[in-house]
């Protein structure tokens, strides 16, 4: 048996008071309540990168994080990325160096992205490889997307 | 999505979290960091009808260097392990296995408690406590005791932990890093992928000898495996010899079966491959003067 559940976090800069399932994923709340559907859901299991979100400043698999255990946490989806009606420069690289085909692992993608840019001023294309470990991409075969976040370090600088 | 939907509680105290296990109505689970509990969950392989978050225990969360130990909080994540200066210092071989588990999402959230509770037969972290000869604190709410990383596990998936008891921590000896050099090594299919084979060797060399190994292997057996008759042939040998020594000693210690589409016989030379670098990176780790 399930319970409902009170829960407050911050969302994307907004503070959220929601009631939850007891077993709902942070992922199926984001998607489903909040309707931001940035976040996608691709395996359920922790093992494609798809569902990432920041959580407290790091990054972390939505679909593996219980809604109830998220009560307090600051939370940023790929829809707190955009600025002032602009791209992120993560998704600006990303559209520029051919980092997107179909869409689906590239909100994953850029939060990793993000979180490595966050840790690391000059990441070599290793690195960033390295970093992305456990991201899967079936379209673009991971070129274009270590050549986006290598720019977007470059233009950061 | 789940299978069946389940509770959620969140305690604050070992004896709240005992009294849930305890309760005979619903079955319970210690949540920690649940990179493993819900990917189960989700995949209807266990029924939970509450689980237990223990986040808010203070006691479970520190790391701390003792006389002749290092000891780890149940609830360290996999991150800190990953970058902490106690641990690369009094146990290396832990800070480098601990870059294996999974994604750097996954040790965001995952613990060292969870892993070891888990039981998986190809983890790394269970691996090397059980080479580094750790040992764990586990508590019911009333008392406490102590249990030997070795006998830990009883088979996969499956600890010797009594229905109401919760890992608190391991301690880790510490090991005189100028003598004994450590070695890590795991064959995944792909980036953070369950371990084909792990092997994880720590070796004191002296006077260009071995004079004091072990070894263990992760995913040849339903849990780590101390490769005894490795660890005795390779006394008073030259590091060199590692080489004629582990493959022809190691079928002695691994009975590995096929599964997953991969043979017996091919596991078994994985094995023998991973054992035998592991082993050399050890020995090249303590001879004195490539330090």
């Amino acid at each position: 048996m399930s319970t409902k559940l009170a829960i407050r976090f911050t969302l994307n800069g907004e503070v959220r008071e929601l009631t939850v399932d007891s077993s709902d994923l942070l992922l199926n709340v984001i998607r489903d309540q909040e309707g931001l559907t940035g976040t996608k859901y691709g395996c359920g299991i922790g093992e494609c990168g798809a569902c990432t979100v920041h959580i407290d400043g790091q990054p972390a698999l939505s679909c593996l994080r219980l809604a109830a255990s998220a009560d307090g946490s600051e939370v940023t989806t790929i829809e707190g990325l955009a600025h002032e009606g602009g791209l992120d420069p993560v998704q600006e690289a990303f559209l520029d160096n051919g980092g997107v085909q179909c869409g689906f692992c590239t909100p994953g993608m850029i939060m990793m992205s993000k979180a490595l840019l966050q840790e690391r001023d000059e990441p070599a294309a290793d690195d960033v490889r390295e970093f992305l470990k456990g991201h899967l991409c079936r379209c673009t075969g991971y070129v274009g997307i270590v050549r986006a976040v290598v720019s977007a370090a470059a233009k950061e600088r | 999505m789940f299978v069946k939907p389940f509770d959620y509680a969140r305690v604050s105290s070992l004896s709240e979290a005992a009294e849930l296990l305890r309760d005979d109505e619903r079955f319970a689970k210690i949540i920690a960091g649940g990179q493993s509990l819900l990917p189960m969950m989700g995949l209807g392989l266990l029924d939970v009808d509450v689980v237990v978050d223990v986040a808010p225990i203070p006691e479970l969360s520190a790391i701390s260097q003792q006389t002749d130990s290092v000891r780890i909080g149940a609830m360290v994540r996999h991150r800190e392990l990953e970058y902490s200066s106690v641990i690369r210092a009094s146990a290396p071989l832990l800070s480098t296995a601990v870059k294996y588990v999974g994604s750097p999402r996954v040790r965001n959230r995952g613990t060292l408690g969870g892993t070891i509770a888990h039981c998986d037969p190809s983890a790394e972290v269970p691996l090397v406590m059980n080479v580094l000869e750790a040992s764990y604190d586990v508590s019911n709410g009333e008392s406490t005791r102590t249990i030997p990383a070795r006998e830990f596990a009883v088979s996969m998936y499956t600890s010797q932990l009594e229905d109401d008891e919760i890992l608190l921590g391991a301690s880790i000896p510490t090991l005189n890093g100028d003598t004994w050099g450590w070695g890590f090594q795991e064959v995944a299919r792909k980036a953070g992928d369950f371990a084909l084979v792990a092997g994880a060797s720590l070796v004191r060399c002296q006077d260009g000898v071995i004079a004091e190994a072990r070894l263990s292997l992760s995913s040849v057996a339903e849990r780590p495996l101390r490769c005894a008759s490795v660890e005795q042939a390779v006394l008073e040998q030259p590091p060199s010899a590692l080489e004629r020594i582990v493959p022809a000693v190691l079928p002695g210690d691994v009975e590995p079966r096929a599964d997953q589409g991969m043979s017996a016989e091919y596991r078994g030379r994985l094995a023998a491959t991973v054992a035998l670098r592991a082993m050399r990176d050890a020995c090249r780790r303590s001879e004195p003067l490539s330090k």
